[in-house]
């Protein structure tokens, strides 16, 4: 379609704008569209809903952020003091003072400490907050009067979406009111006790999110969820990370009949759990029934028939009515000598929802779906986000099948790669994993080596290799343990391997030489987390003194690791201080249209 | 009532039949229907829009007449999810920049929030990521600072862009 139209991006009304700067990240807004003409300048600087998320930002683009922002103009701020940005939130509350972002309705504080999270409730406690997200690092030392101020934001009735961790023995002594007004609820680490103190309290919730449920009690005492209050409201439940009771889960869903979608991921006590008998009975409205359920089983466990166990799900209820289709596994791990696991059954819905996908090849597995054409839909694993896999069981599955082209393209849409080395992997092992994932897409990948013989010349080889596909690759992660008595000569191999589009490394290290080569070799880094299980505890210190002559940083310090937050260099950030926090003065009088 | 239909005009003079339930998927115009008690042989002008436009929107409001209402505005849950233009959306927006913008403002002024909401994500998408002079070569906008502010604005990126 072709038109004479003469509307353009720098032409609309100043509303319309600011509307496409709702669905627009503020490092886009402030660092690129502010400086394309005098009117966006001016459009970027007045705009007054700005919605900043600190949470994977490099941290000059956070300095510059910081320089222009006027507090008033905020209304939703995510801080984090997790691995890639240790110390943001000290560094954000030196250069503003809660108090002042008097229009913030959204707030979301990762991995934060007491005493700041301490501070900061004791303002936000007056704001009309819409949601509040807290992960709270020390939450064994969460304070009376961090619980006291929890308290107290729980009752105000503007609250409607609320994120928290909790204690498993409830010491935390929050005080829900009880007419709690939040419909959106999501815990971190929830146990059975839990579940009365929800089902009391918060009547209006609408979806509940639970990451790592634990209602499953290994040891003693054994826990009963009893006198549940239906939670008439509740259409979506959500369970991840979790490990089922399926007893529990009997009595808690028996009190949420208005669910419409229920998501389960995790270990399960009774794989055999009659479903269709109990959807009918109690989920009467549930339409969308997403889960993945692995229960261990000995190896001689033969009383789980998973031919038997997909019957369950071959039936019109499952077919016919609701449309749902379910694959059942059972996964062999082999070789035994390597990983000393029980068997496992995955019992999961198609497609498979579990973000974190523990791949294992055809070989090793013995299938059943109630799905005939699975395997000739490619799109089946594109809502896998994380793929784990081993490369000694691939091998293993490929020596046995002499034939590499048994495996084939399977996920086109994984963001972390997790892959298990050892010291024998070859490059056919990495043209197999480049096969079965699409590495072009990876953005964090995760090297784990358990064995502590030095195989670094393979592994050298081979990351190089991955590396060199996995061109979009921003956080590497690599826990070798051996590279702990590795001399310097291999450090600087791995260094020269490691392209400048990777900002986040995590490594071991055996020596401050290593860190300052690192740190040296690597200066387009934006965060680094050193691990150093021998090391002395005068590096840290000794390792910050030398750096800060260097860089521009934040850090924190652990017991055997050390993460810092790096800057600019200090050369350059010395003609920053010259120009900053100061706006241009345009020349011309300019007015929007 | 289905299939009952109402007259608008665009302001290059073409009249449009158009179904009153697709019709009302405006705001604007269910808005002068139920304040005004016009009636159904009566035309109702649109003076900022083309036919060209029209056509445009009547296409999406007749594809997306059944769909569920949207949720009310609300900064809190206008997410910055740019990703989920459906392909029927995408298809549909294939259009060169001139219209795009054009779609914008019809959708503002006829208040229709779907159409509205798509379109400017789909601008959104446009920009994501890119540097100033990709935008500027992007939607071809014309870099207006002076020499001396462009300094400055060097000074304030000069480290920036050394990474």
């Amino acid at each position: 379609m072709s038109t004479t139209l003469t509307s353009s991006l720098d032409t609309l009304p100043v509303e319309l704008i600011h509307r496409i700067f709702t669905n627009l990240d503020e490092q886009t807004i402030i660092l690129s569209l502010r400086y394309v003409c005098k009117r966006l300048y001016m459009i970027v600087n007045v705009y007054d809903c700005y919605k900043l998320n600190f949470e994977s930002i490099l941290k000059f683009n956070f300095d510059r952020i910081c320089q222009f922002i006027q507090p008033t103009n905020v209304i939703s701020l995510t801080l984090s003091d997790q691995h890639i940005t240790p110390g943001q939130i000290q560094l954000f509350f030196s250069l503003f003072r809660i108090e002042h972002f008097t229009r913030l309705s959204s707030l979301t504080l990762i991995d934060i400490e007491d005493r700041y999270l301490k501070q900061i409730l004791k303002h936000v406690k007056n704001c009309t907050l819409i949601s509040l997200s807290i992960k709270q690092k020390d939450i064994y030392n969460r304070s009376k009067t961090t619980n006291h101020l929890l308290s107290t934001i729980l009752k105000q009735p503007s609250l409607q979406k609320l994120t928290i961790n909790v204690l498993e023995d409830g010491t935390d002594m929050l005080c829900w009111p009880m007419q709690c007004t939040i419909s959106h609820l999501t815990l971190f680490d929830c146990y059975s006790n839990h579940f009365s103190i929800i089902f009391h309290h918060s009547s209006c919730l609408r979806t509940l999110f639970i990451d790592y449920c634990n209602l499953i009690d290994y040891d003693e005492p054994i826990i009963k969820i009893t006198n549940l209050v239906p939670m008439q409201q509740l259409i979506s439940l959500t369970m991840e990370n979790a490990s089922l009771d399926m007893d529990k889960i009997e009595i808690i869903l028996s009190n949420t009949p208005a669910l419409v979608h229920l998501r389960l991921i995790g270990d399960i006590d009774r794989i055999d759990f009659p479903w269709e008998k109990f959807i009918q009975t109690k989920l009467l409205k549930l339409n969308k029934f997403d889960f993945f359920l692995t229960k261990k089983v000995d190896i001689d466990y033969r009383s789980i028939n998973i031919r038997r166990l997909i019957t369950l799900f071959q039936t019109v209820f499952w077919l016919e009515i609701k449309h749902w289709f379910v694959t059942c596994e059972l996964i062999r791990h082999v070789p035994r000598d390597f990983r000393h696991l029980d068997d496992e059954i995955r019992l999961y819905s198609i497609p498979p929802i579990d973000r974190h996908f523990e791949y294992h090849p055809d070989s090793n597995r013995i299938i059943f779906s109630t799905l005939t054409e699975m395997n000739n839909d490619t799109t089946m694993m594109d809502h896998i986000h994380s793929v784990y896999l081993e490369t000694k069981e691939i091998m293993a599955a490929t020596t046995k099948k002499q034939n590499s082209t048994s495996i084939t393209r399977l996920f086109h849409q994984v963001s972390d790669l997790n892959i298990r080395i050892d010291s024998t992997w070859t490059i056919d092992c990495v043209h197999l994993i480049s096969t079965l994932i699409d590495l072009s897409q990876i953005k964090k990948l995760e090297l784990v080596d358990k064995f502590p013989q030095d195989s670094s010349q393979i592994m050298t080889t081979n990351v190089l290799k991955i590396l060199e596909q996995a061109c979009h690759v921003r956080s590497l992660i690599i826990i070798i343990p051996w590279l702990v008595i590795t001399d310097t000569k291999i450090i600087n191999q791995l260094c020269s391997m490691i392209p400048s589009h990777i900002k986040h490394l995590e490594i071991d290290v055996g020596s401050m030489n290593h860190i300052k080569i690192i740190l040296q070799r690597l200066d387009h880094l934006s965060s680094v987390v050193f691990r150093y299980i021998n090391g002395k505890p005068t590096w840290q210190t000794t390792i910050i003194e030398w750096l800060s002559d260097r860089r521009d940083l934040t850090y924190c310090k652990e017991s055997y690791e050390l993460y810092i937050w790096l800057g600019t260099e200090k050369m350059n950030m010395s003609q920053q201080h010259r120009t900053g926090r100061k706006r241009i003065k345009l020349t011309d009088h300019y007015t929007d249209s | 009532m289905a299939g009952h239909k109402i007259k608008l005009q665009s302001n290059d003079g073409d009249i449009f039949d158009v179904e009153v339930e697709i019709a009302k998927l405006s705001i604007t115009i269910k808005t002068m229907l139920e304040d005004l008690s016009m009636n159904e042989e009566e035309i109702i002008p649109l003076p900022n829009i083309n036919s060209a436009i029209f056509k445009k929107v009547i296409q999406w409001t007749t594809h997306h007449k059944d769909d569920p209402p949207l949720p009310p505005e609300d900064d809190e849950n206008r997410e910055k999810n740019t990703n989920d233009i459906s392909s029927w959306d995408q298809e549909f927006l294939k259009v060169d920049q001139g219209t795009l913008f054009e779609l914008i403002l019809a959708a503002n002024y006829l208040d229709i929030k779907g159409l509205l909401d798509v379109t400017c994500t789909s601008v959104a998408n446009m920009i994501k990521g890119k540097t100033s002079e990709e935008i500027r070569q992007t939607f071809n906008i014309k870099n207006d600072f002076t020499p001396q502010e462009e300094e400055q604005i060097k000074k304030e990126n000069e480290w920036c862009e050394n990474k």
